[in-house]
């Protein structure tokens, strides 16, 4: 292949070129595309999930309560923090949130398993979550010796899994206060 | 030696160099293919192009080598459909749903009931279709490829929901009859009525099989009956289920013998006006006690719309599924799969279904 050096040469060189790298990029976002559509399970039926529950209660109108049923990722959590509590994900940022994510710790809902949508209330409960597990958190202190290890007590936010099918939402919002819970 | 004689026809420029017209021909195909693709994912994700994803990763799920399946979710998103009189929007059922199809009936009480019937039987043939008319095994190989047992339960997929709008009269929803459409009325594209679609091309009469006689053969299998399902809500779910049992070839295999079971595994469930078809495949492990919502007044008032739920005649196939040698060896490759209407409510949905997959 020779580079042709004359003007006319160059300016068709070019062009080929730049059509070659437009059609090559073209290709790899359809490939990404079609990558997207055919993998990406979970995390695309948690945005979902995310995205039908923030609009169903957006249409709760204050001091209401609203059931519906909902499928979610499996073994997934749904989860929330209010606006004052520090322990809440840097996603939600200065917002109360609720998210779906692959655990049910603030820093599982960091990463991209977690997706968070803020609401706008001061807080935000879980209600009847089906557990409540205290591990240790952070680096533990003391021991040495004879010493016994004793360490940070974390307590999990209530969080509510998803099972392998159907759930039943029950959603109350109040002013202050959105409460989630559920019956499966 | 054909290769080299094509090769030297290609045109190259004078010192072998690619053209920019060589260049132009070959990016404008892949150009238009990209617009169209484009078109398929993003402007016209809907319908066609959600139902053609569906039927590939069911296709994909059914034939791939056990070990790429773990990669390939099931990509089905549920339609939702609501059925509206032109003022509401279904929103006691579906606020806050997206890409809701709304369906603005007739006046004509007559013409609503004939629209409610075509896009009933509609939801459900295709959801057949999609799912391969059951005879895919799209659940077993996927489960033991993610390390999952396969589920001693039906697995489910919720094809579609159709929602009645509170404000359509229950004496349109009385005025349905299903089973006649389906006789009566050619699939889409096709030269069958809906119900030689679903069963085979002889077959042009009701009843094929009766709920009582298929239930008790598929309990002598698997688990204890499911006797009624009636619905408070106005939502209804098509949804299509498969389980795998070693025996069920046994047990639906004399079906035959008693003149009611169509050719090839085929059938379709008869259900009398009112009552309900819904048929259980076992529900191991699932919350027990028949389903039987609603009561007393509330029975009553929406009696019209468990008739309709009563006239989604329920469809399926038992027998040989395509699967892989390994699925065999664990659970056999013998299945029913079945497709019939539900309420869109938890418990009744839970006690069919083992687990959910698809998009919601």
């Amino acid at each position: 292949m020779t580079i042709n050096l004359d003007k006319k040469g160059l300016i068709k060189d070019v062009t080929s070129l730049v059509i070659a790298i437009i059609g090559i990029l073209l290709l790899l976002f359809a490939v990404y595309q079609l990558y997207k559509v055919i993998v990406n399970g979970d995390s695309e039926i948690a945005k979902k999930t995310l995205n039908i529950i923030e609009t169903k209660i957006n249409y709760l109108e204050e001091g209401q309560t609203g059931k519906f049923p909902i499928i979610g990722p499996k073994e997934w959590y749904l989860v929330g923090w209010g606006k004052e509590n520090i322990e809440r994900p840097d996603k939600c940022y200065f917002d109360s949130c609720i998210c779906i994510c692959k655990g049910y710790k603030p820093e599982d809902c960091q990463g991209r398993y977690g997706f968070c949508r803020k609401v706008d209330v001061k807080d935000v409960k879980i209600l009847e979550g089906n557990f409540e597990i205290k591990e240790p958190k952070g680096v533990p202190t003391g021991g040495g010796g004879n010493m016994p290890v004793v360490g940070y007590e974390y307590v999990a936010p209530k969080a509510i899994k998803f099972p392998e099918n159907l759930i039943e939402l029950q959603v109350k919002k109040t002013k202050e206060i959105l409460e989630i819970g559920y019956t499966k | 030696m054909n290769f080299w004689m094509k090769r030297s026809e290609i045109e190259l420029g004078k010192k072998g160099e690619i053209t920019s017209e060589q260049t132009v021909k070959f990016v404008l195909p892949v150009l238009a293919f990209l617009i169209v693709l484009g078109f398929l994912v993003y402007l016209g994700f809907k319908e066609a192009a959600q139902e053609d994803i569906c039927k590939l990763s069911v296709l994909s799920r059914g034939t791939s080598p056990e070990a790429a399946q773990a990669a390939i979710p099931l990509k089905c998103t549920t339609k939702k459909i609501c059925l509206s009189d032109g003022k509401g929007k279904c929103e006691d059922s579906l606020a806050g749903e997206e890409k809701i199809e709304i369906v603005n009936l007739p006046k004509d009480e007559d013409k609503s009931a004939r629209l409610i019937e075509e896009i009933s039987a509609k939801a459900m043939y295709n959801c057949w279709q999609m799912m391969g008319e059951g005879k895919i095994d799209i659940f077993g190989n996927y489960l033991i490829s993610r390390g999952v047992k396969v589920k001693e339960g039906p697995t489910c997929v919720i094809c579609s929901r159709i929602a009645i709008d509170k404000d359509v009269s229950l004496d349109v929803i009385k005025n349905v009859n299903i089973h006649r459409f389906m006789k009566e009325n050619k699939v889409p594209n096709g030269d069958l009525t809906y119900i030689q679609a679903f069963t085979d091309k002889s077959v042009n009469t009701y009843p094929y099989i009766s709920k009582k006689t298929f239930q008790e053969k598929i309990d002598s299998v698997i688990d204890k009956k499911i006797t009624e399902v009636s619905a408070n809500g106005r939502e209804i779910a098509l949804i299509f289920m498969q389980i795998k049992a070693p025996d069920i070839e046994k047990a639906v295999g004399n079906l035959g013998q008693d003149v009611l079971l169509a050719s090839g595994g085929a059938f379709m469930i008869s259900s009398i006006k009112g009552v309900s078809g819904v048929l259980s495949l076992g529900k191991i492990g699932l919350k027990s006690a028949p389903v039987i919502l609603g009561g007393g007044v509330a029975l009553a008032a929406f009696s019209g719309f468990n008739a309709y739920l009563g006239q989604m005649t329920a469809a399926g196939y038992c027998g040989a599924l395509t699967t892989t040698s390994e699925i065999k060896k664990e659970s056999g490759d013998e299945g029913c799969s079945i497709v019939q209407a539900l309420p869109y409510d938890f418990r009744s949905v839970n006690t069919m279904c083992a687990e959910i997959e698809g998009i919601p």
